[in-house]
């Protein structure tokens, strides 16, 4: 990795503009919580010069390109809902999304995916590491490629965060070949955050220290007589441990003031949204928020209704919360999901699986803020301009944060591209 | 290939005469070479039994040729073996998976004490006792499990963990045991668990063609399935697809009469063509069933018809099972002992699981850009392996005997060594002589690279005419086809007009009857108009049917002659189709012959490639000991005349060519890698060192007791009362640590699994987990319980070190360690827990040194 295609996104000049843009617009929108939740800390020109973060919200299931992206109103094939204007003129997206049309001007659309998969697991694979394969196991997800190509030394948190609705244990099998240190570490948005971060009952701070001083000095008579990179990969890990437990802090909402956790709202998303903002702001590098059960082959347009609104706010909120704070500049959003649903409306209301022509929606750092990407016919069944999948997606989203997607990685000798070789990114959808 | 398919196909030249269309062209035998000739033997025999090395000189211990080997190629200050308890830690971790226990340390340490200055013998016997131990085979079966499966998380692994074991505990060959996982088909309770391996990746052909090629041939063609590998020359697509045509016949097949139970079917057809990615319009190649280095089944049996290509035709709920099975063939092909990748495949695995690193590095990259650290080492390893009969004790007993695998992990000191033997001019010496060698080599090499293409040039030439003569066949076989359908549809017409032959016949007979029994009225009453009327009529009908029937045995005539045309039509064709499949079983030979004569090629190329691989590397090694030796010279110098400046420059060059110095010697096995346990080892070794199988042990032994109480043969019975204990331990162990421990320490599944797995979560887990702090508790037979019975500090803890790390500290971990005892007496629980604990996540527990 060298980072050739480095890219400087946030620079000073660009995020003002930025900004006074962001403004006017706000001005006329009144947007949820205003500037009560804008943060006073950090400078513009300080945080520019941070790391990166990539956040992607997870509609687990598959939601429907015409109930949020892609509406095809007036259509047999487009539902009942309507599409509204949106920040961006000439952007319509469903009336189903009235809070995220407001974020439009920060975001990006793209209308044109064939994936080609229409199973829920294999097009997880796909989506998620950017391959063709059709192996769960085999290439590494974008959270482990960006926890690598993101790294930094003496970062005291893991890279590749998932987010959970409640304290759930382990480390996700989505590292591959990059190795358990790059896979996700769950981390719930209440109760627990990182299994076994706290001393266990009856172990006094005192006693803790004293056996890792009596650790550190077996480890140091130990490496007088032979030492390596593995050995020093090791002993560092109670090291890192022991900082991340001393930051538990950072992975409780509750420390929130109770208007920004009340903002955020009581559901399980809008607490994952919020864990995942306390994360970005310590420049994790990769954090998945997950929203389930999107899998509507009945009455997709009675729960879309119902699960669009309960994204819906949190997630606008989440951006302009970003943005307010100044992290939008350094921060990737992807909305993803395995797949979009038929055009055909099936005798039970709902839209099954379809991977020939959807949407996803994306934003934030490295972005063509209010870039439309491809087109689909009138009916929404064939894609009909600028044919993109997933793998031309993976390169994108690595290039937008500085990675270079053209890389290899070398791992023990072993060279493997960083993304699929056969295809690049989505020029004109970066910034 | 196949002689069992011979007695049938006698058979089914018999049936040619009555049933053409089920007839086979039984192509499956030609004459072979040699060397096809002898792989018959073995392949018709079943498992490979390769001959007793012939008697002769007495053949030197592999352990000795090793070390000769390595000796031979080292430049650097000599290195000491490891320490005893350094050596005895390292063997159990090795060849158990778990540390030694205190009581077996202290009696390792009471045997050296009765027997001083025997340490090689005890060790020796040290080794022995444990390839001797069940816990060998037990090991070594999760050893090979995760070598096959990579940990993919399926049904049945248990099972095939016993099978391995079990095959362990035979002392079958390794070649044997990789044969069954790939012939298995998951049918007969015996054999089933070794289908494990296929269906475990959903006999997925393009999963399995990857696996096939880097868990047993050592190499991973993964990029070369859409065009020839971009950073390996040696990997070319059509080596993949070669593959894949051995496997993409077979598929997964699950019976719904038993609850959707796995097997693997194989289908009899299925050719596969490639074509590059990076050369869309180059056109398709046609793939054929080919493993590298010259191992393919050329002459493959014809059948003239799907039906009588299979034993079990696939339908739905029937299992496919051709009588012609590709991956039969690949099962033996691959793991036959001719097959050097595999030789050198499993010999370098193994090595690498012995010394933490493989001669090749990654084990899965074989190919000339990625030589061996020592071609000649890894030659005779397998060499070795092949001659002991693969067998697996007799291989690790070598390794562990050499003074390699017994060498101490310390770096040597450098500060006091004056360079290599001899100084620049030995080595300069040593550089004249390797090019010397070289330019010896080059010859010879260039004339087998002659006889390599010339043998490739032959194949090419041999398989066109086959390629030709098999379109011919397919064509012909395809016309007599359509022939017979024509001849069976004249056939029919025949017995069409043959059947209104004799309807026609029979009307004339009737209505000869009724003017027979009209004649007879017409002579009873002569006058009667109406019966000479009715007479006339039916003799009017009589000539006409008489006619009709003439004009019908026309029609017969001509159709009889149709149908003689076209069933000789028919009977020439499959003359035709005859003589073809008999030339093409003679061409076929050529084939075979040719394809012999390219691996008689490789095999004479082999060596010298070892060669001029090992003259490059050794090369290196002298270039890279002389610029250490004139960097260290020059920084002397400079320091001696006081330029600081030019010193510190000269320094950071010195230590940099001293690092990559120091490396080489380590690649090369002159000096030990320390490396990490693997998840096993880390789990296993927890478990023991914290005592937590002795209440196993003992409840398991109570239980023995009170269930044989009425049977005190067999309670008293020391080899089941001794499995019955092992099987307690294990049981417990795996449901304890497997989840939580093994798996933490590992790569994740479907990944290689030969890497140091370091990460947070670990460090999590042992210094909170409740579970973990559990285990430290003092519950009554643990460690801890036991440790807190020790009244003097000094004894308490030479105690832990002895369970945790295997050896007795010394003065300074002595002093620090009841120094904490004293200091904290009131906390005396705690300060035990805590002094074991600092050791189990200590770096020393974690590796092997």
């Amino acid at each position: 990795m060298d980072g050739r295609n480095y890219r400087p996104c946030g620079d000073i000049e660009h995020l003002l503009g930025r900004r006074q843009f962001m403004g006017d617009l706000l001005a006329g929108t009144g947007i949820v919580a205003g500037s009560s939740l804008l943060a006073s800390a950090a400078g513009a020109g300080e945080i520019a010069g941070r790391g990166k973060s990539v956040v992607v919200v997870y509609l687990n299931g598959g939601i429907s390109q015409f109930e949020s992206w892609d509406p095809k109103p007036h259509l047999e094939t487009g539902g009942p809902f309507k599409a509204i204007q949106t920040t961006v003129p000439g952007i319509h997206i469903s009336e189903l999304l009235p809070h995220t049309a407001k974020q439009m001007h920060r975001m990006a659309l793209v209308r044109s995916l064939n994936t080609k998969q229409d199973d829920h697991g294999l097009a997880n694979n796909l989506v998620r590491s950017g391959r063709m394969t059709q192996s769960a196991t085999e290439y590494p997800e974008l959270g482990a490629v960006v926890a690598k190509g993101l790294e930094r030394a003496d970062f005291p948190l893991p890279g590749h965060i998932a987010t959970m609705p409640a304290g759930a244990g382990g480390r996700g099998n989505n590292a591959a070949y990059l190795g358990p240190r790059y896979g996700s570490v769950n981390v719930g948005a209440e109760k627990g955050g990182v299994v076994n971060a706290r001393l266990p009952d009856g172990l006094t701070v005192t006693a803790d220290q004293r056996r890792h001083d009596w650790r550190r000095f077996a480890d140091k008579r130990f490496r007088g007589r032979v030492d390596s990179a593995e050995i020093d990969a090791y002993t560092q890990t109670y090291e890192q441990a022991l900082r991340l437990m001393e930051r538990q802090e950072l992975f409780d909402i509750t420390r929130e003031p109770s208007r920004v956790q009340e903002a955020y709202g009581r559901s399980e998303f809008g607490k994952q949204l919020l864990l995942a903002r306390r994360l970005v702001e310590q420049e994790v590098p990769f954090v998945e928020i997950q929203h389930g059960g999107w899998d509507f082959h009945h009455n997709n347009f009675e729960f879309h209704l119902h699960y669009v609104a309960d994204f819906d706010r949190p997630f606008a909120l989440f951006v302009e919360d970003l943005a307010q704070r100044g992290h939008l500049e350094r921060t990737l959003l992807i909305v993803m999901t395995e797949f979009g649903r038929t055009p055909r409306i099936n005798t039970g209301y709902g839209r099954d699986h379809y991977s020939r022509a959807w949407s996803i929606a994306l934003g934030g750092c490295g972005i063509h803020h209010g870039a439309v990407i491809g087109k689909t016919d009138a009916k929404g069944v064939e894609v009909t301009d600028r044919q993109v999948d997933h793998r031309h997606l993976f390169h994108t989203y690595l290039q937008a944060v500085g990675i270079d997607s053209a890389g290899d990685f070398d791992i023990a000798g072993r060279k493997f591209p960083v993304a699929d070789p056969a295809v690049g990114p989505i020029q004109e959808l970066l910034a | 290939m196949d002689r069992v398919l011979r007695k049938p196909r006698i058979k089914r030249w018999r049936l040619w005469v009555n049933a053409p269309l089920l007839l086979v062209l039984a192509l499956s035998q030609s004459p072979a070479p040699a060397a096809a000739g002898e792989m018959d033997k073995a392949s018709s025999t079943g498992p490979h039994k390769p001959d007793q090395p012939k008697p002769g000189p007495i053949r030197e211990p592999l352990s000795v040729r090793i070390d000769r080997i390595i000796d031979g190629d080292y430049l650097g200050p000599a290195v000491p073996l490891a320490t005893d308890t350094e050596f005895h830690r390292r063997v159990y971790l090795d060849l158990v998976g778990r540390g030694p226990t205190a009581v077996e340390t202290e009696s390792f340490l009471e045997r050296l004490k009765a027997r001083p200055g025997v340490s090689q013998a005890i060790r020796a016997e040290v080794i022995e006792d444990l390839l001797g131990r069940e816990e060998f085979s037990r090991y070594f079966a999760k050893v090979l499990e995760v070598m096959f499966t990579e940990r993919r998380e399926v049904i049945g692994l248990l099972e095939f963990r016993a099978w391995l074991r079990q095959c362990l505990e035979e002392r079958r060959p390794l070649n044997e045991i990789c044969l069954e996982v790939l012939a298995a088909d998951g049918t007969g309770d015996k054999l089933r668990p070794a289908a494990a391996f296929i269906l475990n990746r959903n006999a997925d052909a393009n999963q399995v063609t990857r696996d096939v090629g880097r868990i047993f041939l050592g190499r991973d063609l993964q990029c070369a399935q859409c065009h020839d590998h971009p950073h390996v020359e040696d990997y070319k697509q059509a080596e993949y697809f070669g593959l894949l045509s051995f496997v993409n016949r077979t598929y997964l097949f699950q019976d719904e009469k038993q609850g959707n139970k796995p097997f693997l079917g194989e289908r009899a057809e299925g050719e596969l063509e490639f074509s590059s990615v990076f050369r869309p319009k180059a056109g398709k190649t046609a793939a054929k069933p080919v493993l590298p280095i010259g191992f393919a089944t050329d002459a493959e049996p014809d059948f003239l018809d799907t039906a009588d290509a299979y034993i079990v035709q696939p339908e739905k709920g029937k299992r496919g099972v051709p009588r012609h099975s590709r991956r039969q063939q690949l099962a033996v092909l691959v793991t036959h002992p001719e097959n050097t990748l595999f030789n050198r495949n499993l010999a370098n695995r193994l090595w690498a699981f012995l010394m933490g690193r493989g001669l090749v590095d990654p084990v899965d990259m074989h190919h000339p850009g990625n030589p061996p650290a020592s071609s000649e080492l890894l030659r005779t390893l397998a060499e070795e392996l092949v001659a002991a009969r693969y067998d697996l004790r007799e291989f690790v007993r070598q390794v562990a005997r050499s003074a390699a695998y017994q060498r101490s992990v310390a770096e040597p000191d450098l500060r006091e060594w004056p360079g290599p033997k001899g100084g620049e001019r030995a080595l300069t010496a040593r550089l004249e002589s390797l090019e010397a060698d070289g330019r010896n080599l080059a010859p010879r090499l260039s004339q087998v690279e002659k006889e390599l293409g010339d043998a490739t040039a032959r194949l090419l030439d041999a398989q066109k005419d086959l390629d030709l003569i098999q379109r011919q066949l397919d064509g012909a076989r395809k016309e007599l086809q359509d022939l017979v359908a024509g001849r069976t549809a004249e056939a029919a017409k025949l017995s069409a007009l043959q059947k209104k032959q004799g309807q026609a016949q029979e009307s004339i007979a009737a209505l000869q009857g009724a003017i027979r029994e009209l004649d007879k009225l017409v002579g009873l009453s002569p006058q009667d108009k109406d019966l000479s009327a009715a007479r006339a009529t039916l003799a009017g009908r009589l000539a006409s049917a008489t006619q009709a029937r003439q004009s019908v045995d026309g029609e017969v005539k001509a159709q009889e002659e149709l149908a003689a045309k076209s069933a000789k039509l028919a009977e020439d064709q499959r003359g035709r189709v005859l003589a073809l499949a008999g030339r093409k079983m003679a061409l076929a030979g050529f084939v075979v012959e040719a394809r012999g004569g390219l691996r008689r090629a490789h095999a004479r190329m082999a060596p010298l490639r070892d060669q001029e691989s090992d003259i490059a590397q050794r090369k290196r090694q002298v270039t890279q000991s002389s610029e250490w030796l004139k960097a260290r010279d020059s920084l002397q110098a400079a320091r001696r005349q006081g330029k600081a400046g030019a010193a510190a420059d000269l320094e950071a060059q010195f230590r940099l060519l001293q690092s990559g110095l120091v490396e080489s010697w380590r690649r090369g096995h002159a000096i030990r890698r320390v490396r990490g346990l693997n998840g096993e080892q880390m789990g296993v070794s927890i478990y023991h060192a914290l005592e937590l199988d002795r209440p196993v042990r003992a409840k398991a032994m109570a239980d023995w007791e009170a269930r044989h109480q009425k049977d005190p043969a067999t309670r008293g019975d020391i080899t089941q009362r001794r499995n019955h204990e092992a099987d307690a331990v294990a049981g417990n162990l795996w449901d304890v640590l497997e989840k939580d421990v093994m798996r933490r320490f590992s790569a994740p599944p479907g990944a290689p699994q030969d890497g140091f797995i370091a990460s947070v979560d670990q460090a999590l887990m042992l210094q909170n987990d409740p579970k973990v702090q559990a285990w430290l508790k003092p519950n009554p037979g643990t460690l801890t319980h036991r440790l807190a019975a020790i009244g003097d500090p000094g004894q308490l803890a030479r105690q832990v070190y002895l369970a945790v790390l295997g050896r007795l500290p010394d003065a300074d971990e002595l002093k620090v360690a009841t120094g904490l005892l004293r200091e904290h007496a009131k906390e005396r629980d705690r300060v035990i827990q805590e002094l074991v604990w600092g050791l189990l996540a200590s770096a020393e527990f974690r590796f092997i040194s």
